[in-house]
């Protein structure tokens, strides 16, 4: 079956770069360009992989993150950080603490932008745990 | 050499005064005498005709006296009386009469010494006595010309270093200053510090002069001063104690040395360092749109699909407008100087940015608002394209603020022009989220985007230099409805370093 990946980013050009990349490498992807719209696509959808950009208005990202972390359906779901906000550029702010907490898994995996086609593929593929499929 | 008493018994017995001793003199005149020879000092006695007549013991050890000696021979080794001899009018008066001479000593060359004359009251055989002691000077004179030196060169070194230097007491009150300090900072014998310095009314916190009472060390400390012409200045203080022969220290000598080129040069090199970092992450997410632009069109002219090459090109369209804003950015950060400068009513410019940004706030639905203060519209001297482009950063700044709070709107962007008496004040507040605690201590100096891709992080920066070239501030603090107000303040009258000079007629390129 054709895996479904939720990809959230406030920015247009990087959702139309990542889910070309997604679907010419045969995921169905669906695209939220904010927090809200995002959790009730994850809800109706029930994707197979979220890739999350943790950098968005308000801190609706990390928000977001606890959130479907602690849905009891959701929070199974692997989730993809993928985000320009980096410790090197921002060594002052423990990011991943925003994230981490004891009683909240971790992310799968993280990516940082601009992000090679590649890595994508190569990321997703093994949080997904099988090859790619080809529609 | 040494004087020794000769016995009246060998050769012929001259005269008592003639061998040099006295005679006649009672027993308790004698013991007085012998008294003397306790004396650090030299001390003689001579009759009128200057003939020594008994000498004390250090006299005669070190001045190599031999009985019936002259004292002119004694003292200057010479043949005849000294000719400005105080003997005659001690002798005339009955006075005793205190003077400063130089002797021979044969042991140690000339010696000053302090010397006292007085008329003996006691009748000797024939006429009257007098008692000479002198007192050895030569090494107090040394040490008082060794002061007077040091004294001269300690006033040389106060006035001839290039420092800006006081001496202050416990309550910060300035007792002395070099000429330095008083051309820069004026009179200020009797002031405080701080009030000199800086025109407060309290003690700085901290203070390097109150923690050199305090622990009698040197401290040092960097601050920005003020000139007497309220220009201001940075420099880098140093305080030393003055301690007295107890070690108590009484005063501080605190010594300014001016780092204003220092500090702009720094400040412009770091500028120059953070502009190059930021330039060089632009041109890295630049190229990531590129680059997903360029992947974008090739997937969809294989998927045939109109719709996603235009998104494609698109992308690759934003990317080389970013590098577009990129370069200009980089081109006002390096800009050097000379601003040029035209009369500008603050009224007009505000309303020309505004009018930029009146559709993308529509768009967006932000409300944008003109508000003023004043409302003279008084023109100020500036450089109009450089002041439209940082009214016009922070404007879109703002909008980008409003803009991410989405359905937490309406965002509410006001561009408010305040006219002062000395200053024009442009302030923009946005009801945006507020500039996150994290980036707060670098937004003015490093590369801060919360943009993402969108901003070149520049944007900040080249503001603050604009303003600065004005010699005015750009700040900001958080506005009471959640967001942000940014504040330039541009002085009326144009206050401008030796760098940027005031120009008239010439372009700046």
């Amino acid at each position: 079956m054709t895996k479904k990946i939720l990809i959230v980013d406030d920015e247009p050009a990087m959702l139309t770069y990542l889910s070309t990349i997604l679907q010419d490498h045969g995921y169905m992807t669906f695209c939220s360009q904010s927090a809200e719209e995002a959790w009730e696509k994850a809800l109706k959808e029930s994707p197979d992989l979220i890739t999350l950009d943790l950098l968005m208005p308000e801190k609706t990202g990390i928000k977001l993150y606890r959130d479907l972390r602690k849905h009891d359906r959701l929070g199974a779901i692997p989730i993809v950080i993928i985000t320009g906000f980096t410790q090197e550029q921002y060594p002052m702010i423990d990011f991943r603490k925003f994230i981490y907490e004891r009683s909240i898994r971790g992310p799968e995996a993280f990516l940082e932008k601009p992000v090679a086609p590649e890595a994508l593929l190569e990321t997703v593929e093994k949080v997904l745990g099988r090859g790619p499929q080809k529609s | 050499m040494f004087w020794t008493p000769v016995s009246p018994k060998k050769k012929e017995a001259p005269e008592p005064e003639e061998r040099g001793e006295i005679a006649n003199v009672s027993e308790e005149a004698r013991g007085g005498l012998s008294l003397l020879n306790l004396l650090p000092s030299y001390a003689c006695v001579v009759s009128g005709e200057r003939t020594v007549l008994w000498a004390n013991q250090a006299m005669k050890r070190d001045m190599g006296l031999v009985p019936g000696m002259r004292c002119f021979e004694v003292h200057w080794l010479r043949e005849e009386p000294c000719g400005e001899c105080p003997l005659d009018m001690v002798a005339s008066t009955g006075k005793s009469f205190c003077w400063e001479q130089s002797i021979e000593n044969p042991q140690t060359g000339k010696i000053q010494v302090l010397s006292q004359l007085i008329p003996l009251p006691w009748g000797f055989a024939r006429g009257r006595c007098f008692l000479e002691i002198s007192t050895d000077v030569t090494l107090f004179k040394r040490r008082q010309s060794q002061l007077e030196l040091s004294q001269r060169e300690y006033k040389a070194l106060f006035e001839g270093v290039p420092c800006y230097i006081s001496v202050q007491d416990r309550d910060f009150r300035i007792i002395k200053t070099n000429g330095l300090f008083q051309k820069e900072f004026g009179r200020a014998i009797g002031r405080k510090c701080y009030e000199v310095y800086k025109g407060r009314d309290k003690k700085c916190d901290p203070c390097p002069v109150e923690r050199t009472f305090v622990d009698g060390q040197i401290h040092f400390s960097e601050e920005t001063v003020r000139r007497r012409s309220g220009e201001p200045m940075e420099v880098v203080v140093y305080t030393a104690p003055i301690k007295d022969n107890w070690g108590t220290t009484y005063a501080v000598m605190e010594m300014s040395t001016e780092i204003t080129p220092v500090k702009t040069l720094q400040r412009e090199l770091a500028t120059l360092g953070q502009a190059v970092a930021i330039t060089a992450h632009s041109i890295k997410n630049i190229l990531g749109g590129l680059d997903g632009g360029a992947y974008v069109v090739r997937s969809a002219l294989r998927r045939n699909d109109p719709e996603l090459t235009e998104k494609g090109l698109s992308m690759i369209q934003e990317g080389v407008e970013m590098a577009r804003r990129l370069l200009q950015d980089i081109l006002l950060v390096s800009r050097h100087g000379r601003p040029k400068l035209e009369d500008i009513s603050p009224v007009n410019l505000a309303l020309e940015v505004i009018s930029l940004f009146q559709k993308r706030a529509g768009d967006l639905g932000i409300e944008l608002q003109l508000e003023t203060m004043g409302e003279r519209n008084l023109t100020f001297r500036g450089d109009h394209k450089g002041l439209h482009t940082a009214l016009a950063n922070l404007l879109s700044n703002a909008i980008d603020a409003c803009a991410s709070l989405g359905a937490q709107g309406p965002g509410k962007v006001f561009l408010r022009v305040h006219e002062l008496e000395e200053v024009v004040c442009f302030q923009v507040e946005d009801n945006g989220p507020g500039v996150p605690e994290e980036i707060k201590e670098k937004l003015f100096r490093e590369m801060v985007t919360t943009k993402g891709n969108a901003g070149t992080g520049l944007g900040l920066i080249v503001t603050n230099k604009i303003v600065r070239e004005h010699g005015g501030h750009l700040r900001y603090r958080s506005s009471p409805r959640g967001g942000t107000i940014f504040e330039i303040m541009i002085p009326r009258k144009p206050v401008f370093g030796e760098k940027y000079p005031e120009q008239t007629g010439l372009s700046s390129g």
